[in-house]
């Protein structure tokens, strides 16, 4: 028995650290060689390529292969909208624009794995989508994959979008040591915002309070107000999302009012705008500052200490009233509303609008979202050049954006003329017209994270598929804060990353562990300069001077 | 000709005829030991219970903490939402004729081999039973073995790659070795007098007494069979040849709200998971009894007839 | 009273039967210290061997072939390059993981926790069977027997969370502790109290399936010997430990190196669901270790350095086991 552990042990360790790896950044041997400047050396494609290719082909050119096109796609499956062969998606983009697809289907459950096994092996698609940035990384090193920066003459509407929405230098971030980038990432034209507090209203108003606090300060005494006035809670606020980083979405919301990053988008260098630098995050003093905030609330006897119990005993206590606020997204309301009704419960809740803190009222929030890879071995296809007009026209135009997410006008949706879309009455998706018998992306193969990207990239066809409640705080919230600039990423060598991975891991852990430490109160912060100390003999100075030196050498 | 007493199973070989009486000592324990056991028993049957309770339940109870031993919010959906997919029973006969095959594979491959090795004056047996033990701590590694197993044997998307790479577990392998080097040598002895070669010795003599381990093997390796789905995540590309393993695991990330944002956020409910394991746990439960049977005592009794 | 050490002595049979046969251990068929020739032996037992081929063949094509890629401990692995490494680093990994100070507090947690298991598992399962074996009620030990198995078929998932449920600040455990009188204790927030609920959870999980082998090994003990102990007058007691712990002796021994050559097989999944942040110090093991480090940066050949390492303790460990227990209990894998 303990074999068949031994070896499923070890295969899911070598699985996942293949999975997950981030391979050596950089060519196997290139320099620092930067072709072309920021749009990155651009390469012809010649006319034994161009096999089905447009001729005119520009930005909102509705696309049509010249000839019928076969494309192979890694193709994301997922149970809730198991792909048919059948569906209205494959069959308007044969008859449309001329395309079709040999695909391979991977289940959702094993996606990123197999992705990188079937990459890893050599058995890469020419598209494959559903990719975050900076899980290419791991394949470029190998030469599997394609540098799409070189073939941006070929994009049109992928560059209009990035100019148009100044995305230049978050996509500049993506370039790897070669000056390069490899991946087509999901555009947004506004950030993305999805994480906050939810709060049950019902007993926040037995409190007295009417307004959302400003700041975390008066969070703070929000929280004291709602204990008191509602005597049979446990704790004003139970939070989850503990994993491997301590109150993930929590401190990750809260970090960047402080000047830190926290939770999940932790990172141990921080980039100080100021001096133009990194330094430290996990020691520095904003990150205290985060920290003692929290901590207060666990001293205060308002805030829930056992803050590693599992997702399922948060949202326990908060649906069961023993809790009054817990972490959530835009999507977990919907869970929470449907538990709290199924159990028979009558509660209201609501998402809070991020506060501000001492730095500021800011949002590290992203206009980037998961986008797709190319293939190397695409580039040798006789169809290259129509495989690029497709992809440019799916993922980045307008009308190829409509189309993944509507589907055909007239057929699943109708549009009015001042632009509002309406979908058919037999078709539901997600909260519109719950309960009718079709679905759009089940039954039609639309809104599929397979062919649409950041949930339709434009302000207008994100907001069309939001609830208004969802709508309106998602608005409030940009209004209310403040876009934190895009720290430029320094661009290590392959040494370089192979040999910070490990100071990486062991600081993180460390900090980590602290952080946690420091919040329950099992660490006193009259320790904090030891635990400084202690993160310096881990490696903290070293990896800080890596990251600076590979920034100034891309000057 | 070899014959025995009836044997009796194993469920009911105390070992100790009942006309002897027992001494207070021994009656103490007996209780303490039926009192022990019973508590082992609501031990283990409790979180099971649980699930069960749970598989039933709805899932507002459920993330309220209120389901316990008895469901509330009585709900079958999830069941009648997995068992209404025509793509479950596809699979689940899928799992149930991989098992059955891979079974059947490893104990040709498994149980000849164990006897071979037992036989100790077989020249080169250490050398034999090396290489098994050897394959316990080393293995390829995951690309090699894919790329051996996809591409060189070609054997994606087949029965074969899932009933092959792992057909001999050598935990089964020594654990049988052992029992055959254990087996009475005189029955064998009095075979080869008979004449018999090897392979009757192996097939009229060995196999047939030798119930107990071969039953409890071909436990071992079906329920091994039946719980995996690593090899179908491994070579398997189309949704009809998929084991029931991979298609509740699939599920199961389904319904996870991290899953995929665009995607409706839980359709199904946490109450997926008990659903899941109780439709996996069940017909093992019920094949259990079946085995048992063959749990019986295999060493004859007295005589070895000429 | 009959002892059998790895063998079962058989009463002697009655009347007509053909003489006792010659004992079993290490017959030689031909002269002491003379060597067959493989010609000799393949002759006399190509039968045998017939029996071998197939499985070699299954070891050599499926386990050995692919074992070549373990180079990439000793080269360069790039994901989509060749999948043998693109260049050669000699022992560079090695190092890596030698002079990380991680990695050795990992390492010590994975033995830590392997033994622990190793130690506490093992005689459990003999135990739970010979109770069972103990009860005259036919149907309550087909009862117990199918009840203690169940844990071993739930998913490690459910199993992790039903742990979190009962050792948290309200769950069932603390509210024993504070029905006693005592304080609740948060168990999944410190170190020191990881060990035990780990272990006490693969004890739940393995305890009844691992009697399955013992009741079987116990099916193997002649009857007549306890006939004869019994007329003998030796009680239950003194049976058991002279005529059943011996008779399965074999089983036990063979599960024990078994067991030893991969008890630093710590269950990654169970660990992982387990471990938070604020435990890292005991609930953190080699596999978990390297999933995390996996996600910085190709670790790949780093994980098969390490994999190598560890393959190569738990082969000298078995050699050890195996060699000292044919020396003391003569009992051996080989």
């Amino acid at each position: 028995m303990k074999n068949t552990r031994m070896r499923a042990a070890v295969a899911a360790a070598s699985l996942t650290t293949l999975a997950l790896g981030l391979a050596a950044c950089g060519s196997g041997g290139g320099g620092g060689d930067d072709d072309g400047g920021a749009e990155g050396g651009a390469v012809t494609i010649d006319a034994e390529h161009s096999v089905g290719a447009m001729e005119d082909f520009e930005a909102g050119t509705s696309f049509k292969a010249t000839e019928p096109v076969e494309l192979s796609l890694m193709y994301r499956d997922h149970p809730d909208y198991e792909v048919q062969d059948d569906w209205s998606i494959f069959e308007h983009l044969e008859s449309d624009r001329n395309v079709t697809f040999s695909r391979t289907d991977v289940p959702l459950a094993d996606w990123d794995q197999k992705k990188a096994l079937l990459i890893g092996s050599g058995e890469a698609s020419d598209l494959m989508p559903v990719t975050y940035p900076g899980q290419e990384t791991q394949f470029v090193s190998g030469g599997a994959i394609l540098p799409v920066s070189d073939y941006l003459d070929y994009m049109p509407n992928f560059r209009q979008k990035v100019e148009d929405w100044g995305l230049q230098e978050e996509i500049d971030n993506l370039r790897q040591d070669d000056g390069k980038y490899y991946i087509l990432p999901g555009l947004r034209e506004i950030p993305d915002v999805q994480y906050t507090v939810m709060i049950n209203d019902d007993m926040w108003k037995k409190a007295g309070i009417t307004e959302d606090p400003a700041t975390w300060d008066e969070f703070t005494e929000d929280l004291a107000k709602v204990k008191e006035a509602n005597p049979d809670l446990d704790y004003a606020f139970s939070d989850r999302w503990t994993d491997t980083t301590t109150l993930g979405a929590l401190l990750n919301v809260m970090g960047p009012n402080y000047g830190a990053a926290g939770g999940w988008g932790y990172n141990n260098t921080w980039y100080d705008q100021d001096s133009g630098k990194y330094v430290f995050n996990g020691t520095s003093d904003a990150y205290k500052q985060l920290l003692e905030t929290v901590h207060g609330w666990v001293d205060a006897g308002v805030m829930d200490p056992e803050i590693t119990q599992s997702d399922d005993q948060a949202r326990q206590k908060f649906v069961s009233g023993k809790s009054a606020a817990v972490s959530s997204n835009t999507q977990e309301i919907t869970a929470y509303r449907t538990a709290i009704k199924d159990a028979g419960k009558d509660v209201t809740t609501r998402l809070l609008t991020i506060p501000g803190g001492p730095a500021g009222s800011n949002l590290a929030a992203s206009q980037l979202s998961s986008g797709l890879m190319i293939s190397s071995k695409a580039a040798e296809q006789p169809y290259f050049k129509a495989l690029l007009q497709y992809v440019d026209w799916q993922y980045y135009s307008d009308e190829g954006i409509e189309f993944a997410q509507w589907g055909v006008d007239g057929e699943t949706y109708t549009k009015a003329s001042d632009g509002t879309r309406e979908l058919n009455k037999d078709i539901s998706w997600n909260a519109i017209n719950a309960g009718a018998p079709k679905k759009l992306n089940t039954d039609f193969g639309y809104s599929n994270g397979v062919f649409l990207l950041a949930n339709g990239s434009t302000q207008d066809l994100l907001e069309s598929v939001m609830s208004d409640e969802v709508k309106e705080w998602t608005r409030s919230v940009l209004d209310a804060k403040e876009v934190l600039p895009v720290a430029p990423a320094p661009r290590l060598n392959e040494m370089e990353l192979e040999q910070n991975s490990l100071l990486d891991t062991q600081l993180k852990d460390a900090v980590q562990a602290a952080t946690a430490g420091f919040i329950t109160g099992q660490r006193s912060f009259d320790e904090w300069d030891a635990y400084v100390a202690e993160i310096d003999g881990l490696g903290a100075t070293q990896l800080v001077d890596t990251v600076n030196t590979a920034l100034e050498r891309q000057g | 000709m070899v014959t025995g007493t009836t044997t009796p199973d194993l469920a009911a070989v105390r070992s100790e005829p009942t006309t002897v009486k027992d001494t207070p000592g021994y009656r103490a324990f007996s209780v303490a030991n039926v009192v022990v056991l019973l508590v082992v028993c609501a031990v283990t049957l409790y979180p099971f219970v649980n699930l069960v309770a749970k598989a039933f339940s709805s899932e507002g109870f459920i993330a309220a903490g209120e389901v316990n031993l008895l469901p509330r919010g009585f709900n079958v959906e999830t069941f009648r939402y997995v068992m209404g997919d025509s793509m479950f029973w596809i699979n689940y006969k899928n799992t149930v004729v991989y098992t059955v095959v891979g079974t059947f594979v490893s104990m040709a491959l498994t149980t000849p081999y164990a006897y071979a090795l037992s036989r100790r004056h077989l020249k080169g047996r250490t050398f034999f039973i090396g290489i098994a033990v050897f394959t316990m701590f080393f293995s390829g590694g995951l690309i090699p073995n894919y790329i051996l197993v996809a591409d060189v044997l070609g054997m994606r998307n087949s029965i074969w790659a899932i009933v092959l790479p792992g057909a001999i577990s050598v935990f089964n392998l020594l654990v049988m070795k052992s029992f055959f080097e254990n087996f009475p040598s005189d029955l064998e002895e009095a075979a080869a007098i008979d004449g018999l070669t090897t392979y009757g010795i192996f097939f009229r003599i060995v196999l047939p007494l030798s119930k107990a381990v071969l039953a409890t093997m071909t436990l071992f390796y079906a329920v091994g069979l039946w719980n995996s789905w690593f090899n179908s995540f491994l070579y398997l590309d189309q949704k009809e040849l998929f084991p029931v393993t991979v298609y509740l695991r699939n599920m199961i990330a389904a319904a996870s709200p991290a899953a995929d944002p665009t995607q409706d956020a839980v359709q199904i409910g946490a109450n997926i998971q008990s659903v899941t394991m109780l439709l996996t746990v069940l017909p093992i439960i019920c094949f259990y009894p079946f085995i048992q049977r063959y749990f019986v005592s295999g060493v004859m009794l007295g005589s070895v007839k000429g | 009273m009959a002892h059998g050490a790895g063998t079962v002595a058989t009463v002697p049979p009655i009347d007509d039967a053909p003489p006792a046969p010659p004992p079993r251990d290490d017959r030689p068929r031909r002269a002491r210290g003379a060597r067959t020739t493989w010609r000799q032996a393949l002759r006399k037992d190509w039968r045998l061997y017939s029996f071998v081929v197939l499985p070699v063949l299954f070891f050599v094509v499926f386990k050995y072939v692919p074992m070549i890629g373990n180079v990439i401990a000793f080269r360069r692995f790039r994901p989509g390059g060749s999948p043998l490494g693109d260049e050669w680093v000699g022992f560079y990994y090695f190092d890596m993981f030698i002079h990380n100070q991680q990695f050795w507090q990992v390492f010590s947690n994975t033995v830590v926790l392997g033994l622990l298991t190793l130690v506490i598992c093992f005689p459990l399962p003999i135990v739970l069977a010979l109770m069972l074996n103990e009860l005259r009620s036919r149907r309550f030990k087909k009862l117990v027997q199918t009840i203690s198995y169940l844990p071993h078929f739930m998913s490690i998932v459910i199993v992790a969370g039903l742990v979190l449920q009962l050792t948290a600040v309200s769950g069932t455990v603390n509210q024993v502790v504070e029905a006693f009188g005592g304080d609740a204790v948060a168990f999944m927030q410190q170190p020191g109290w990881f060990r035990t609920i780990y272990v006490s959870s693969e004890v739940w999980q393995t305890v009844g399936w691992g009697t399955i082998l013992y009741l079987a090994a116990l099916t193997t003990v002649d009857d007549q010997l306890y006939e004869a102990a019994r007329i003998d007058g030796a009680n239950r007691w003194q049976q058991t430990w002279h005529i059943t712990l011996p008779g399965i002796r074999p089983t036990m021994m063979v599960l024990l190196i078994l067991n030893i050559g991969s008890f630093m097989a710590v269950g990654f999944e169970k660990v992982l669901l387990l471990q938070n942040p604020l435990i890292y110090s005991t609930a953190d093991v080699i596999s978990t270790y390297l999933y995390r480090v996996g996600i910085q940066s190709a670790q790949f050949s780093y994980g098969t350095a390490i994999g190598l390492f560890e393959a190569l303790i738990g082969l000298v460990l078995v050699l050890t086991a195996n060699f000292v227990s044919r020396r003391t209990v003569g009992a051996s894998l080989w």
